[in-house]
């Protein structure tokens, strides 16, 4: 059963967290700060922390920093809603994700597993690891920003569940995934994946990153299994 | 035919005022100088027509008949001549000409002695040359015999026209330099005063720097310490609302969380909407208190990629949306704040409507990305106020997804940020249009379709 430390001031927000964890299988501890989660961390076999930014004392900030310094336990943040510099903040200093308030039950059940079941594969099959930047075709994805740049460096936006399916491409360069594993990947964010089809999102992502219909796609389809990523990804 | 204009400006009615005065004043003083100066001239040659009259009369008084006229001669000046004679040859005048009379009760008043001699005066033309004013008059002696003098009444100088219109000239033109240089010094002041007050509620703040007369620099006191009383007032009100937007998310959060512990599964998906609606107006109203670009750098990103996502975010929400355009399209934008916007209008358009069309065009320097829907439209009365913020159209409409009124007028702030603009209109076959054009930068270019 995964332990998953809650750092949360807010006390009744706390508690809910935890219920609704325990509710999905999860066993959770809370803390009310950064001295309380230092502790929880040195006593208890944690295999994740979520982050609130907004914490009296150090900042979520500065506990994401120290806590990325000192081990490669997933984190997530929980931001405020439409604040962009959280957000870049929270990824750049380490975070594996990040979770606008207020969030789901549900949204943030999905976030937990996609982070854990993305940290325990690369685990079992080491892909090429290390580095905060792939590249391929002369695009860019960006891991600490969660951004994408075309070519020319203009920014393309990608949704949560296309930039999941994108990720899983360049993690698995040459090699064909099947629909089923491709939807397991993309069900980071709940919600916007359930009634879609793994292959309108490969369209969507097919539209976004390839130029035009006539030229050589990027994506390949490999009929009646799945698709298969062709370009060759190098990290930096 | 002319008609004088009345000038309405502070410069013109004062200057106006200025000449009319001065001109005033100025042909008074002419016409004091002039009376002034004729009567004391008037009064010199009287007092001396009465001391030359006075003393002949006592010498020829005193001297033997036969010498009289030959010491009347003597006497004589070039423009005072003295005769003596037998008997009075002067027909007076002074019973009919009220000057004559004036002149002989100044004489009798001068010199007592006169009123004794029974003065005679009248006025000739032609005694001194044809044209010239003369005066003559005529005093009987103690024994009968009369002295009689002549004199020319040479006019007094005065000011001449063309003299008139010189120190005129000189007088008005310092009064307009003068008059121009103190105007100035209000008008100046005033104009800025005028601008500040145009420019106040667009701009960020307003100062008036202090400068002019003493009434001017009160004014700007006054303008400036009422700018401050409001942005004060503003800010304090911002912030309260803000704080209480902000504060708002906490217990939200939780009801989010807590909703999904009910066991009524209906009732679940109701409360769920209820939050997720107040969600939306908070974080408007928070966009628009704050502004989204305030803590946002523009970075070149791609515009069809981010309205790509919004058109799939319509079309998983179960509404046909479609989207045309280049596949790729490079420009520099406060992305947050742009996606925002976009966010918002295709909102509109698809609660208002059953379907969205978004159709983005190249131009040289611009992009104009359109937003068609099949919905109501606007009154066309009523689409200037559409920026406004908290309004709303059609009060009858369920609030549904519409927010607090505030999506259109944070969009049309965004799009002014990125330099760009947003305009609606109703569309020919019914639906809105919304079109959005963004300048395309000069120098990082944009990048069209092919990589």
């Amino acid at each position: 059963m995964p332990h998953v430390l809650a750092v949360e001031d807010d006390s009744s927000m706390r508690r809910l967290v935890t219920q609704v964890l325990q509710g999905n299988g999860f066993h959770v501890t809370g803390a009310r700060n950064g001295h309380e989660m230092w502790d929880a961390l040195e006593r208890l076999p944690i295999d994740l922390v979520l982050l609130d930014v907004m914490l009296p004392g150090a900042t979520g900030m500065d506990l994401c920093r120290a806590l990325r310094n000192k081990s490669s336990i997933p984190i997530i943040m929980v931001t405020a809603r439409g604040s962009e510099t959280d957000r870049v903040l929270g990824l750049e200093l380490g975070a594996d994700d990040y979770l606008p308030k207020p969030f789901s039950g549900a949204e943030l059940v999905a976030r937990i597993r996609a982070i854990l079941r993305r940290t325990q594969m690369t685990v079992d099959e080491p892909v090429v690891l290390g580095g905060r930047r792939l590249h391929f075709a002369g695009w860019t994805l960006d891991l600490a920003r969660r951004e994408l740049a075309a070519p020319d460096g203009a920014a393309v936006d990608l949704s949560g569940a296309e930039y999941d399916t994108l990720l899983a491409f360049l993690e698995h360069p040459h090699r064909v995934l099947t629909r089923d594993r491709l939807l397991e990947f993309s069900r980071n964010r709940l919600g916007d994946v359930l009634d879609r089809s793994v292959d309108v999102l490969v369209s969507r992502l097919r539209r976004k990153i390839e130029p035009g219909p006539a030229e050589q796609t990027m994506i390949k389809t490999v009929r009646g299994v799945g698709y298969m990523f062709t370009p060759d990804v190098t990290r930096s | 035919m002319f008609r004088p204009h009345w000038p309405m400006s502070l410069a013109g009615q004062t200057l106006l005022l200025l000449l009319v005065t001065t001109l005033v004043v100025y042909l008074g003083a002419i016409l004091g100088y002039r009376v002034l100066v004729e009567r004391a001239a008037e009064n010199a040659r009287t007092s001396q027509i009465a001391g030359r009259l006075e003393t002949a009369m006592n010498e020829l008084a005193a001297l033997p008949a036969e010498e009289r006229a030959a010491a009347a001669q003597a006497l004589s000046s070039s423009n005072f001549r003295l005769r003596w004679g037998g008997e009075a040859s002067v027909e007076d005048m002074t019973t009919t000409d009220p000057k004559l009379q004036a002149l002989r009760e100044q004489l009798t008043g001068l010199v007592p002695a006169i009123a004794e001699h029974n003065i005679l005066l009248r006025w000739d033309k032609n005694e001194f040359g044809a044209g010239r004013n003369t005066l003559l008059g005529t005093a009987r002696l103690h024994d009968g015999s009369y002295v009689m003098f002549s004199t020319e009444t040479i006019p007094t100088v005065l000011p001449t026209l063309p003299g008139v219109l010189l120190t005129g000239s000189v007088v008005f033109i310092s009064i307009i330099v003068v008059a121009f240089l103190i105007l100035r010094n209000i008008n100046i002041p005033l104009r800025k005063l005028a601008a500040a007050a145009d420019r106040y509620g667009h701009d960020a703040r307003v100062f008036l720097a202090e400068q002019g007369p003493r009434e001017i620099v009160k004014v700007q006191r006054a303008f400036n310490a009422m700018e401050s009383r409001i942005h004060r007032l503003i800010v304090d009100r911002t912030q309260a609302l803000a704080a209480v937007s902000h504060d708002l998310r906490a217990p939200i959060a939780r009801l989010r969380l807590r909703c999904e512990l009910l066991s009524d599964r209906d009732m679940q998906i109701e409360w769920e909407r209820d939050l997720i609606e107040m969600e939306t107006m908070i974080e408007s109203t928070l966009a628009f208190l704050r502004g989204d670009a305030d803590t946002e750098t523009p970075r070149l990103t791609d515009l069809v990629s981010l309205l790509a996502t919004l058109v799939d975010d319509a079309v998983d929400a179960g509404k046909p949306a479609t989207l045309s355009g280049p596949h790729h399209c490079g420009l520099m934008l406060h992305v947050v704040s742009v996606k925002r916007a976009f966010g918002n209008l295709i909102d509109n358009a698809v609660t208002y409507g059953s379907s969205v069309d978004v159709t983005i065009k190249m131009g040289q320097f611009d992009v104009r990305t359109t937003i068609d829907d099949d919905g109501p439209g606007i009154p066309d009365a009523e689409i200037r106020h559409a920026f406004e913020p908290f309004r709303r159209f059609e009060p009858s409409r369920d609030r549904g997804t519409g927010g607090v009124g505030l999506g259109l007028t944070i969009a049309y702030q965004a799009f002014e940020r990125e330099g760009g603009s947003l305009r609606l209109m109703n569309r020919a076959n019914g639906g809105l249009r919304a079109e959005v054009i963004l300048p395309i930068a000069q120098g990082n270019g944009s990048n069209a379709s092919n990589f």
